[in-house]
């Protein structure tokens, strides 16, 4: 008993601390490379669009995939670069995808709270004529940030801003004005193109607003992380969730006793989750509150074979309303 | 008004509490052997395993408590032959199984981009999603354990004090070493949901050696840390919805504040 702390406790400590130690230090060494060995892009292939006329773009996520095709139709080659069915918040790039990007001539994403490892790979992919393009620099900063989504605050801003369809308006007519200074003789062809999208948009938010109306109900719970405050905040709606923004963060034992008593005073039936999101929590929080669980798809994940289904954004989005009415009670 | 003790209406900390009872008694049982043969190490190295062991079961779409305990308990007997084999010191066979078992487990989970976020609910414990049938299996391999270390006590206990009376009884030393690191493994799976992967060699250390500090007698050892354990575990869980702080925190430094307490108690009455 007495020489629980002797010699073999020492050896071993001292061996595990070395271990860490050098798994650390192989970590540190790893995730530098991925940055520094980054082959420069060859050279001569920078204005692939000059010759092809044809705009190379990347988008980090489905709804600017969407919005960047319909604006160029057949004038642009989009590819997404987070892969359908991969937890968006915590993918991040490795080389290969980094020499697709220095062949783009502009690279569409959110923002840094959804892809904070953009300001990493910044200086990575210098030696190319590629348009930086955050879609964030379209929220007015004062109004239309939203920073608290559920009842349980958070520090980080909500990322989900593409859930706003007034929002998703402007994010076009970015598109249309950045596409157009890389393709100057295209510029009406984009403007027109990217119209015909936006009264798309105008009108699904029209039948959201008209849909979400009346309903018995205000509150929806979501059995994972906060992804729909900009839905929420746009139709006076209220979204309570497990996480946070991100989907890392876990709920106390104390948060998910007052889901619970929340959803048993309002006589709330429903638990949403992402559709390829592990349910667990959902399942647990299902269980104590006899409620069903119903996906509710934040836009970003799609099943792969629909990659190319033109539209899928949109109809993604009516799919949602019908749950949330179904859900929420609304006539 | 509602009282504290309204959280033991909700089915998920009836599960937990049930889930960390059974796992406490393991814990406590094989802890006070672990330690007074010098072996406590062992259940930190098994933990290391078992995150490779969760991560296989997540990344294969299998039910990770039964991939855990599959591979763990495989590691666990390749472990002891090792050490018997090649006549290694057993700490250094340890960090050679745990960091293989770590180095697989992250391997599996940088290939499978899918599985971070239920993987963090295996490292750092998840009292809110202890499934019914993990409970049942807590329970029966709780009970199975006391069973093996009543009907093996002779064995445990010569092997444990007097390696060479017991060599002469002619108990086999290296079975019962198989066997209690083969035990230690299946509790370390065990305990994962409750503490966490990282934390689960604090339930088999500090309640014994809590109890090895105060008592008389072998069998009050093994009593005083069973006791210990339950009602650390008991106390921590409620804490951690009274205080709002995670279950595997307040359980952890609950036991190690009772531990340091006891240490300068006895300390005070040995003078
Ligand atoms: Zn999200």
């Amino acid at each position: 008993m007495k020489n629980f702390f002797g010699p073999g406790f020492r050896r071993s400590a001292g061996f595990f601390l070395g271990l860490g130690i050098f798994l650390l230090v192989i970590t540190c060494s790893l995730a530098k490379t991925t940055w520094t060995t980054f082959p420069p892009s060859p050279p001569g292939n920078y204005f692939p669009c000059h010759s092809a006329k044809k705009l190379k773009i990347v988008a980090t996520i489905l709804p600017l995939q969407e919005f960047a095709q319909a604006v160029c139709q057949e004038k642009g080659e989009i590819d997404l670069l987070i892969p359908p069915g991969v937890d968006i918040h915590s993918w991040s790039p490795r080389p290969s995808h980094l020499q697709d990007l220095a062949q783009a001539d502009c690279f569409l994403f959110v923002g840094k709270d959804l892809e904070p490892w953009i300001s990493e790979i910044r200086n990575s992919v210098t030696a190319s004529s590629l348009r930086w393009v955050e879609v964030a620099q379209v929220l007015n900063v004062q109004k239309d940030r939203i920073s608290l989504p559920g009842a349980y605050h958070s520090h980080h801003h909500d990322p989900h801003l593409w859930l706003d369809f007034e929002i998703d308006v402007k994010i076009i007519d970015l598109l249309v004005d950045v596409f157009s200074e890389v393709l100057p003789e295209e510029a009406a062809y984009f403007r027109q193109n990217g119209q015909r999208y936006q009264d798309e948009l105008e009108k699904l938010d029209k039948l959201y607003a008209a849909s979400l109306a009346n309903c018995r109900q205000r509150i929806f719970v979501v059995g994972g992380h906060a992804a729909f405050g900009y839905l929420a905040h746009r139709y006076g709606l209220q979204q309570i969730a497990l996480s946070g923004v991100t989907p890392n963060a876990h709920p106390s034992t104390r948060t998910f006793v007052e889901i619970i008593k929340l959803m048993k005073n309002n006589n709330i039936k429903t638990v949403f989750v992402d559709p390829f999101s592990p349910i667990r929590l959902a399942k647990a929080l299902a269980a104590e509150t006899g409620a069903t669980i119903v996906t509710l798809n934040p836009g970003v994940l799609f099943p792969p074979e629909k990659k190319d289904q033109p539209g899928i954004f949109l109809s993604i989005m009516r799919e949602n309303l019908e749950k949330l009415k179904n859900a929420l009670g609304c006539q | 008004m509602e009282t504290v003790w309204s959280i033991f209406h909700y089915g998920f900390f009836q599960r937990a509490l049930l889930a960390g009872l059974s796992v406490g008694i393991s814990c406590a049982l094989l802890g006070v052997f672990l330690i007074l043969r010098k072996a406590a190490m062992i259940g930190h190295g098994l933990a290391h395993v078992s995150f490779a062991g969760v991560a296989i079961g997540l990344s294969l779409g299998w039910l990770p408590l039964l991939s855990a305990l599959f591979f763990t308990v495989i590691t666990a007997g390749v472990l002891v032959k090792i050490r018997q084999k090649t006549g290694l010191y057993s700490d250094t066979v340890i960090a050679l199984v745990s960091s293989f078992g770590f180095a697989l487990g992250i391997l599996l989970v940088s290939l499978s981009q899918r599985i971070n976020v239920e993987l963090f609910s295996y490292l750092f414990g998840d009292i809110l999603t202890i499934s019914s049938l993990e409970v049942i299996v807590s329970i029966l391999l709780a009970l199975s354990l006391v069973i093996i270390i009543i009907v093996y006590f002779r064995e445990f206990l010569y092997t444990t004090f007097d390696p060479e009376a017991a060599q002469v009884a002619g108990i086999s030393g290296d079975k019962v070493e198989l066997l209690l690191t083969v035990l230690s493994g299946i509790t370390v799976v065990l305990g994962m949901k409750v503490v966490g992967i990282l934390l689960v060699v604090s339930l088999m250390v500090i309640p014994a050696a809590s109890a090895l500090r105060i008592a008389r007698t072998f069998r009050q050892a093994l009593l005083g840390a069973v006791v210990f354990s339950l009602g650390e575990i008991f106390i921590g869980l409620c804490l951690s919805f009274w205080l709002d702080i995670p279950a595997a925190a307040a359980i952890v430094l609950l036991s190690f504040g009772l531990y340091i307490l006891i240490v300068l108690l006895t300390k005070r009455s040995a003078q």
